[in-house]
């Protein structure tokens, strides 16, 4: 869990947002829109941030759970 | 799906998800970062109608232009040479000089007046002295 969402909430999210942006950013560039296209890759970096906060978050809980194994 | 309702559509979609998000994190600086996305709104807003107009023109067809423009034909090449001078005795020239030949004085209609007679070159056949 990171928060009030599940790892896997986070994660398709992520994908829909990414998927969505891409999207954005093919009709602006066709429209040479730079600040829309600016915006779809604001969005994109979003998504990144939300995949790497979800492999830190497991990382993380693998790192706790050896700790408390030993 | 045109443009206009593709663009529609997506932005809905991602607008819809950062509410998710933000309803989900505690973590403020978390907020703080769909926030800054949510500044686009009103641009995205705004220029929302320009996705019904038609696609503006590629850029590939100016390159092409640009090539054509630095191929240079035969003839192109030609032109650029500056044109060899007329020969004397095929009175090309335009104006007129007087020229001392001997003890007579000639006017030689046509004839620059830089002309010295002891500059004559032999003439050039013509089969020889066409450049290509």
């Amino acid at each position: 869990m990171i928060d009030r969402l599940t790892y896997e909430q986070v994660l398709n999210v992520a994908k829909a947002l990414r998927t969505e942006a891409e999207a954005v950013e093919e009709v602006a560039k066709a429209r040479e829109i730079q600040e829309i296209v600016d915006f779809a890759a604001s969005v994109e970096s979003y998504a990144k941030f939300l995949e790497n906060t979800v492999e830190l978050n497991k990382d993380a809980d693998k790192a706790l759970e050896d700790l408390t194994g030993k | 799906m045109d443009d206009y309702n593709r663009y529609v559509t997506a932005v809905n979609k991602i607008y819809d998800y950062l509410e998710k998000m933000k309803a989900g994190w505690n973590n403020m600086d978390n907020k703080n970062y769909i926030d800054n996305i949510d500044d686009y709104k009103s641009i995205v807003t705004s220029r929302a109608e320009e996705f019904k107009l038609p696609r503006t023109v590629q850029v590939e067809k100016t390159e092409n232009l640009e090539e054509e423009v630095e191929e240079e034909t035969p003839e192109d090449q030609h032109r650029q040479q500056p044109p060899p001078p007329p020969m004397p005795s095929q009175g090309g020239y335009a104006g007129g000089t007087t020229v001392s030949v001997g003890n007579r004085n000639l006017d030689v209609p046509g004839l620059p007046a830089s002309f010295v007679p002891s500059d004559i070159q032999p003439r050039v056949p013509v089969s020889e002295g066409l450049v290509e």
